[in-house]
């Protein structure tokens, strides 16, 4: 009989249990973050394994020394990528990593040492987009706020990258389909839950609003026009983000 | 006039300067400051014509007394004018950077008044972005042919990158469409930058906080198809301002005309591809080591509109190939038809620890469409044989087919892509990169 093992959906948690599948040696059937693996098997036991930040500790230092920071980092961008199955792959990651090291990343050949890297490398992809498409919006108060829609829990990622560059500035990022913010005012940004907020813009934002459009409009070259490449480049469901909008709309 | 209009005005005025490009720069963030440079640079945004919006370009006045025939601001053409003020550009740049739309400003502008008036209002702008706004983002700021060394010097205190537009590739093309600058003006500031910027480089060795000198380094762009020059000499153009002059970046834009003057050739439409051709030949030349004589001689001096300009080559030098991907070193792969940085790089992770067969390239995302023709894999062609060179210019003559009753419209025909699929040239012409 197989075991599914349940951890409370974070990136700590996770490591607990990849921690408790690679010491007893046996692989699980699956690892499912609580409530996805409702429904149960018939031919699996579930069991539950608490998220205890010092076992999380323990584990993240074993991965730094004994395979790589590298390999570390690509786990919790792998975790924070969402993709479904994503946990196996990365304890099938591990696996061969304490066995072979930092050389891991060269296993290529193997699906589950591509996988990671795939979905290690999408989080990457977007928390790049989201330092490029997240629009601050200035509210009555001297707050600024961008809403996000990202595929991949970033937030976390962005976060420091705004906090860094918007010196002196108030501002909320409020990732929208997780319903939870960034909050920052000087200093380093904390993270709250946030499902809905109603935002009243100040005077001044629409005009700066306005001359925003006004440039994006001016600079595309129409003898250029290539939408299909506007597309490609700035994927259609991020434009709701966006305070220009491309032509068509 | 309302900042909307001028807004308008003189963004679109900038719309065909090509480089957006943020990048090349590290600045971390600093107390006090708004702002930091990255140095991968960040697209903010792509407009309509699928170009990536980096900046805030705009010029500062399009106010011209020069009469450059190629150029739609022209002194002798009436049109609505305007002109920025250092502080309505430093106020939208700073509105614009808070709000996440832009990594910064590209200024450049028309030469109103004289060329050192107008290099004095670039300037002042970045000036008070950098003094009293506090601003630590990235500053492009044209160099305007004919200012005096000592503007030139001080404008490149304050910003990341200068740039000066050469425009037409030859002197002849030059006297003949753009007879107010002389090659001089043009070539005098980048030759000056160019050493303030390898004193600087020097200067820094022994005193790192010595303030910097236009860190991303400078950048040029060339127009294609106004003037008769041929692709070669394009390409040695620019080969020899990456030697000389140490340029970063040079551009290539495509010729649209704005004009009806009579020196000007009649196109339907701009030569996108020939554009794209070029950047590709650039990157091959900056990152992977070709030189210009190796694509192109008197005998041919025209890229082929048909072949990329690598695949092209090869067919030309049966004898470097095949190449064996588990032994052959990076800068080999790199002459590989279809592998580029990235792939050469998996390449040499993968085999370190398995050796590698065709199905492994597949699976470490190698595409294998046009590089198949040119490698083995542990001695062993792709499928076992060896094909014909026609057979290989049939099948990876990029172009597969043009849509008939459209002639003209480089961007509809379509090409293969890197990754095996159809995809439109139109994704690849405007990318300004030419990777390949
Ligand atoms: S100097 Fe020539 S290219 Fe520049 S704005 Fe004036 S007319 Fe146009």
């Amino acid at each position: 009989m197989g075991v599914i093992l349940v951890y409370d959906g974070g990136f700590e948690g996770l490591l607990c249990a990849l921690s408790r599948s690679l010491e007893e040696g046996e692989a699980p059937d699956d690892i499912l973050p609580v409530g996805a693996g409702a429904q149960g098997s018939l031919f699996a036991d579930q069991v539950v394994v608490e998220a205890d930040p010092e076992c999380a500790m323990r584990m993240c230092s074993r991965v730094c020394e004994c395979v790589s920071r590298r390999a570390l980092r690509k786990c919790l961008y792998a975790f924070l990528s969402e993709e479904e199955g994503r946990e196996v792959r990365i304890l099938e990651y591990l696996r061969l990593g304490f066995q072979v090291g930092a050389e891991v990343d060269s296993h290529l050949h193997r699906d589950f040492v591509r996988a990671v890297r795939d979905m290690a490398r999408r989080t990457a992809h977007e928390a790049h987009r989201m330092r490029g498409f997240l629009r601050f919006r200035l509210l009555d108060g001297g707050m600024y706020y961008a809403p996000m829609e990202a595929r991949c829990d970033v937030l976390r990622l962005v976060a420091p990258h705004f906090a860094r560059r918007l010196e002196g500035q108030d501002w909320i990022i409020h990732d929208l389909v997780r319903g939870w913010a960034a909050l920052c005012r000087g200093g380093e940004p904390s993270f709250v839950e946030m499902p809905e907020l109603a935002v009243d813009l100040c005077e001044r934002e629409r005009r700066v609003q306005g001359l925003w459009r006004d440039y994006f409009r001016a600079i595309a070259v129409a003898e250029r026009r290539n939408p299909r490449l506007q597309k490609n480049l700035m994927p259609e469901r991020y434009w709701r983000m966006l305070v220009e909008i491309p032509r068509e709309h | 006039m309302d900042l909307e209009e001028k807004l308008r005005i003189l963004g679109g005025a900038a719309r065909y300067d090509v480089s957006c490009s943020s990048s090349g720069v590290r600045r971390p963030a600093r107390a006090g400051k708004l702002g930091d440079c990255a140095r991968y640079g960040v697209c903010h945004s792509w407009s309509d014509d699928g170009r990536c919006i980096s900046l805030l370009k705009v010029l500062f006045s399009n106010h011209c007394v020069y009469d450059c025939a190629y150029c739609a601001n022209r002194a002798s053409v009436s049109r609505p004018r305007a002109s920025f003020t250092p502080r309505e550009l430093a106020d939208l740049t700073m509105d614009f950077y808070r709000r996440n739309y832009i990594e910064g400003l590209f200024l450049s502008s028309a030469v109103w008044v004289s060329p050192d008036y107008t290099m004095e209002r670039l300037l002042l702008t970045a000036r008070l972005l950098r003094q009293e706004e506090g601003f630590n983002g990235y500053i492009h700021l044209k160099a305007i042919p004919g200012a005096s060394p000592e503007l030139i010097r001080q404008a490149g205190i304050y910003a990341d990158r200068m740039s000066v537009n050469i425009e037409l590739p030859s002197e002849g093309s030059l006297r003949l469409l753009a007879p107010d600058k002389r090659k001089e003006d043009i070539l005098g500031p980048m030759g000056e930058v160019a050493e303030h910027i390898s004193a600087n480089r020097e200067e820094r060795k022994r005193f790192r906080r010595a303030p910097a000198f236009v860190p991303a380094g400078q950048s040029t762009q060339l127009i294609v198809g106004a003037t008769p020059e041929s692709d070669l000499r394009i390409v040695e153009l620019a080969e020899g301002l990456y030697r000389r002059y140490g340029l970063k970046r040079v551009y290539y834009s495509a010729f649209v005309p704005v004009s009806d003057d009579p020196r000007l050739p009649r196109l339907e439409s701009p030569p996108l591809l020939r554009e794209h051709r070029l950047y590709q030949a650039d990157w091959l030349i900056r990152h992977y080591h070709f030189t210009s004589g190796e694509l192109l001689d008197e005998e041919r001096p025209q890229l082929d509109e048909q072949l990329d300009p690598k695949s092209g080559w090869a067919l030309r030098h049966p004898e470097f190939f095949p190449v064996e991907v588990n032994r052959a070193d990076y800068e080999e792969l790199l002459r590989v038809p279809g592998l580029g940085v990235r792939s050469a790089r998996r390449i040499i992770q993968a085999r370190r620890v398995h050796s590698l067969d065709f199905e492994d390239l597949g699976k470490i995302g190698v595409a294998l469409k046009r590089a198949r023709y040119f490698i083995t894999c542990r001695g062993r062609y792709y499928s076992g044989a060896r094909v014909s060179e026609e057979e290989i210019r049939r099948n990876i003559g990029t172009l597969c087919g043009t849509s008939r009753g459209r002639a003209g419209k480089a961007n509809q025909l379509r090409l293969f892509g890197d990754d095996g699929g159809l995809r439109g040239v139109e994704d690849a012409i405007t990318s300004a990169s030419g990777e390949i």
